[in-house]
């Protein structure tokens, strides 16, 4: 695996052995070009976490799946 | 949807609609936005998303309790698309490899200037703009990011959403993430957002 790659897996603390991810939050402190990736990573999980557009399914659509299942119920 | 009245009885299927209302219906909003998200389209995203829903009531006795009902659901939805959707409209742009590893490997780390985190850039951007970048991306990478960062799967559920290696997740989305940051960098580039570097003479 890839050290940068390693780093998505750092962000997403997917990272299950316990002295590897010791190793990359060192690499991460210390190394400038590491701690560009992680910092990608990081901005980028972030932002979509609090900014991406969710939305809501249009009330419309609810009701009509909802209706469907509900009229088999009693067909 | 027949079949079902022909096999289980008025209270088997009254059992049936509230444990599907209780671990399906809330689950609804994140099967919307990923159908819309894949599509492109409000129309094929409303579809998808109430042929999904049908399905998943139809075969809800298939459904293991105490597992993972939305990963579920999202499975019955790529089953949808794949099958149905996608055959009936086009083929995915087949991904280049090649052309994303040339891409990606062309973002360097001087593109990246520590001061882009210290202003935060990226925060005068729209959400729309987010929204179409993410679009834009090609449907393996755009997959695989949807589902780790706004739907909080784990590496190991994507890879089995997608029926990839888990090591494959972790390439897409690092490479996803690299050009999306790409994207919104220029963006915010041309929006003035980012100083310009200076050339040095």
């Amino acid at each position: 695996m890839e050290l940068a790659e390693e780093i998505t897996a750092y962000v997403d603390n997917e990272v299950k052995d316990f002295p590897v991810k010791c190793r990359l939050g060192e690499l991460i402190k210390n190394d400038f070009p590491i701690r560009n990736e992680y910092l990608i990573q990081k901005r980028i999980k972030e932002l979509l976490q609090q900014r991406f557009a969710n939305c809501t399914t249009p009330d419309e659509l609810r009701n009509k799946i909802l209706t469907e299942i509900f009229q088999v119920k009693f067909n | 949807m027949r079949a079902i009245t022909n096999k289980l009885s008025n209270e088997e299927l009254q059992q049936r609609y509230r444990e599907f209302e209780k671990e399906a219906v809330p689950h609804m909003d994140a099967v919307y936005n990923f159908a819309l998200r894949m599509t492109g389209d409000e129309d094929d995203a409303d579809d998808l998303v109430q042929e999904t829903f049908l399905k998943a009531f139809r075969f809800f006795d298939k459904f293991e309790k105490g597992t993972n009902c939305k990963a579920w659901l999202f499975r019955i939805l790529k089953n949808s698309y794949i099958n149905d959707y996608r055959k009936q409209t086009k083929e995915p742009d087949k991904v280049d490899y090649e052309d994303v590893q040339n891409f990606y490997e062309n973002i360097k780390s001087d593109q990246v200037e520590m001061q882009h985190y210290e202003q935060d850039a990226f925060t005068n951007l729209l959400d729309d703009e987010i929204s179409s970048a993410i679009t834009d991306l090609p449907e393996d990478f755009r997959t695989v990011i949807i589902l780790s960062d706004i739907e909080g799967f784990t590496y190991e559920e994507i890879a089995d959403f997608v029926d990839i290696p888990v090591g494959t997740v972790r390439s897409r989305l690092h490479r996803a993430r690299k050009m999306l940051y790409a994207q919104l960098y220029d963006y915010a580039k041309d929006k003035g957002f980012v100083a310009k570097k200076k050339t040095s003479k």
